[in-house]
């Protein structure tokens, strides 16, 4: 069998909310008014019946105060009797001075010859004034009798509040016959009232509901000249400010559109410039370069000495040239976005010995060391462009050497938290501090200028930055005058068989 | 003091004529005599109610006599209705043996038959007090108060005063309950009412109290239980039927069958009903000079 669930509603519109509310409140109020009603008719009828029970015993008291003093129970019991002919449920006792039932209109003739005294007697007795106790269908009222200055005895009546009971039953049902009225024609009133409320807040929704949808050409029509009409007209001029708001920026995008597309046209012409120029730069140097690697072989004969200096010459400069062909043309294609990173996995440990053996060559020509460590908590396999790592860490060990007379250049793989490091350490001339970050632009040297100082085209490090910048890393510098430089990248850390953390932004 | 007289004729109904007058003469003699009827209250209407059906049937049974009407005269005092019996206003009257010896002696009526009023032949006094009084004899009564009913009443002073001096103690009416009462006598006080005297004795207003035997036993238990009987007087009838003096002797004696032979019919019966529950009249156990005398005597003990 299968079982349905019913599920409460959860929204409840204002109107119902509301008439609820009035609803509510009438039948509070009604209430309130009914339960004053009957407290004020009970208390009233508690005092009429307080002083009717005064006149009875005054009655009572005249007419027995002889004969409890000459304690003629017969006589008592004829007084006492005639109460219940006064009035249905009316009764009356009398006691003697000691507390003890002499008469009692309940009894009749067999009331008196009571050895023991009874407690309301004593109690009676002992009073000074008149006592009233309320019990649940009567009003029970005593006093003592006195005569001259002795206390002969004491009577009581009771008189019945079945018509106090009536009565409250009377007000009751008066009260709850108000209270449906006051239910039916306050609901219909909450009804109607919250109608006129509800309808222009439910306009209002609409309304908004499609501006949401973006249709702001809606407008709310409310004139109840209250509240609900000032939102009305500011919800009007809140749509129209949009409809211009909209208009605007549609203009916007199209005028961005354009721009953009005269963007594309322009990186597609540099692109188509690019990969013209580089091929129509490089390949005249390489045959330049090979042309007089071709000479020093000697495949023109052999050179004298100074016909192989100049060859070895024009064989540099070419090279030189390339480079700054190569460099250029990669600050090019970075400036155009047409860096296209790979995700392959690759070792660091394998990475560091080729940049070693690749670079130990230029340290040994100037008796440099060149120390290379790999941290053992690095992966062993890291995802990232391998290729484009080694540009940048041949760019720095590059400088380290160049820069560096004497002593060592340190190559360390290590791991800073979520990310890896690749530092290179020298112990160069420095770098001055104001020099750090200009060093970082382009065509910037050492020294800050864009003089020549020293070989290079200024672009290394420019494009270095730019290449960690793409990886999602980043690239520092701290350096001491006439002591030596130690550059840092940090790079994600991204293996096969994880995702890189984010990445700490500087 | 006012009177009520009630007049009533056998034939064809009775007709009632209610006078407000002072103590007057009545003439015998009439055109057809009326048989009264008399007794002593301070309610006349219920006595005539109650004595009417009575007088009625009599009256209805003594055509013979020339009697053709009946009466109800209601005294106010002894001393008027011995008055009346003297006098030959009333013919005939009820009451217990002390106030009717009383009638007896000041206007020379004869008392004739006992009647049983309540189903009751005959009773006695009971004097009594608290259990917890701790009273063991009639003589510990000495120095304290007893209630009795009224000064004419049988049981409730004729009997118990006899017995008391009989007893050779010391009776004496006291003023009220607060006099001093010396300890060789025993204040009396009257309450008028036997009920009075016994709530006198249990609220402790007097030592002890004198009621007649059936008011006794109307006592609760559970109150009876807590009372000691000090003493119990001998019996007297219930009631005496008086009749008056110089009455002719054949209507005394159809008087005297009439009433003897009430009890013996259906409609005796139920006017001896209405007659205060009267079960019947009979003749004084042992005769009426036997009953008599003795009454005679407690009477003198008392009056003395």
């Amino acid at each position: 069998m299968v079982s349905k669930r019913v599920s409460l509603p959860t929204k409840i519109s204002l109107a119902a909310k509301f008439s609820l509310l009035m609803t509510t409140l009438i039948v509070a109020a009604v209430m309130m008014v009914t339960l004053i009603s009957i407290a004020r008719e009970q208390a009233n009828f508690r005092k009429e019946l307080e002083q009717q029970a005064v006149l009875l015993l005054d009655v009572i008291r005249v007419n027995t105060a002889d004969a409890l003093y000459l304690l003629n129970v017969n006589r008592l019991s004829d007084v006492t009797s005639n109460l219940t002919q006064m009035e249905q449920g009316i009764g009356g006792r009398v006691y003697d001075a000691d507390g003890r039932l002499l008469a009692d209109s309940a009894l009749g003739s067999t009331a008196a010859f009571n050895i023991s005294p009874e407690m309301l007697g004593q109690t009676l007795v002992n009073r000074d004034e008149i006592l009233f106790n309320w019990q649940d269908t009567q009003l029970e009222a005593g006093i003592p009798v006195i005569v001259g200055r002795d206390k002969v005895g004491a009577i009581s009546v009771t008189l019945p509040t079945s018509i106090l009971a009536a009565k409250m039953n009377q007000v009751r049902d008066q009260g709850v016959i108000f209270g449906v009225i006051a239910v039916i024609v306050g609901g219909f009133l909450a009804i109607a009232f919250s109608h006129i409320i509800s309808e222009p807040l439910r306009q209002l929704t609409a309304a908004s509901q499609q501006v949401a949808q973006g249709d702001f050409d809606q407008k709310v029509n409310i004139r109840t000249g209250d509240e609900l009409s000032d939102l009305a007209l500011a919800f009007n001029t809140m749509t129209e400010r949009l409809r211009e708001l909209v208009q605007k920026l549609k203009q916007r995008a199209t005028d961005l559109q354009t721009a953009n597309d005269h963007v594309l046209a322009a990186s597609r012409v540099k692109s188509e410039f690019l990969a013209t120029m580089s091929h129509e730069l490089r390949t005249p140097l390489n045959a330049i370069i090979g042309f007089s690697d071709m000479l020093l072989m000697g495949i023109s004969g052999p050179l004298n000495d100074k016909q192989i200096h100049k060859v070895e010459r024009l064989q540099e400069n070419g090279r030189r040239l390339l480079a700054l062909v190569n460099d250029i043309l990669d600050i090019a294609r970075i400036e155009a976005g047409r860096i296209e990173l790979r995700n392959d996995p690759f070792s660091p440990e394998i990475l560091a010995q080729r940049l070693s053996a690749q670079m130990s060559v230029l340290a040994e020509k100037k008796n440099l060391a060149l120390d290379t460590q790999v941290d053992g908590t690095l992966p062993p396999l890291l995802l990232g462009d391998e290729k484009i790592i080694e540009q940048v860490v041949v760019n720095l060990l590059s400088n380290a050497i160049k820069f560096t007379e004497s002593g060592a250049v340190k190559l360390i793989f290590a791991t800073e938290a979520n990310m890896w490091s690749i530092v290179v350490n020298d112990t160069g001339v420095g770098i001055p501090p104001h020099a750090l970050e200009l060093i970082f632009e382009e065509f910037r040297q050492l020294d800050g200028s864009s003089t020549r100082a020293y070989q290079g085209s200024g672009l290394g490090l420019a494009i270095s930055r730019h290449l960690v910048q793409i990886m999602n890393g980043k690239i520092g510098v701290q350096s001491t005058l006439g002591e030596g430089s130690i550059f840092t990248v940090h790079l994600p850390i991204r293996t096969p068989e994880q995702q890189a953390l984010p990445v700490e932004k500087v | 003091m006012f009177l009520f007289l009630i007049s009533c004729s056998v034939e064809p109904t009775s007709t009632a004529i209610v006078q407000l007058t002072a103590t007057e003469e009545i003439t015998q003699e009439s055109a057809a005599r009326v048989f009264v009827i008399g007794d002593i209250a301070e309610s006349p209407t219920d006595i005539i109610e109650t004595h009417l059906p009575l007088a009625d049937y009599l009256v209805s049974h003594l055509g013979d006599y020339n009697i053709q009407e009946s009466q109800i005269k209601v005294a106010p005092d002894i001393e008027t209705m011995a008055l009346w019996m003297e006098n030959g206003e009333v013919d005939l009257y009820f009451d217990s043996p002390y106030p009717a010896l009383i009638v007896s002696e000041q206007s020379g009526a004869t008392p004739i038959l006992r009647r049983w009023k309540g189903g009751v032949e005959e009773y006695h006094s009971v004097i009594f007090s608290l259990a917890e009084n701790n009273f063991d004899s009639l003589d510990e009564l000495n120095g304290q108060f007893i209630a009795f009913d009224s000064i004419y009443s049988t049981s409730g002073y004729m009997l118990p005063m006899a017995f008391l001096i009989e007893a050779g103690l010391n009776p004496s009416e006291m003023p009220s309950v607060d006099a001093e009462v010396a300890s060789d006598e025993i204040g009396y006080i009257f309450t008028e009412d036997d009920d009075t005297s016994v709530q006198w004795v249990i609220s402790g207003r007097v030592g002890a109290a004198v009621v007649d035997s059936g008011t006794y036993r109307d006592i609760p238990q559970e109150t009876r239980d807590q009372l000691m009987i000090l003493g119990e007087t001998e019996t007297l009838p219930r009631q005496i039927v008086v009749i008056r003096p110089g009455i002719d002797s054949n209507l005394l004696e159809a008087v005297r069958s009439l009433l003897l032979d009430m009890d013996q019919s259906e409609e005796g019966r139920l006017v001896l009903a209405t007659f205060e529950e009267t079960s019947r009249f009979d003749e004084f156990p042992g005769g009426a000079d036997m009953a008599l005398a003795r009454m005679r005597e407690l009477y003198d003990i008392v009056q003395n």
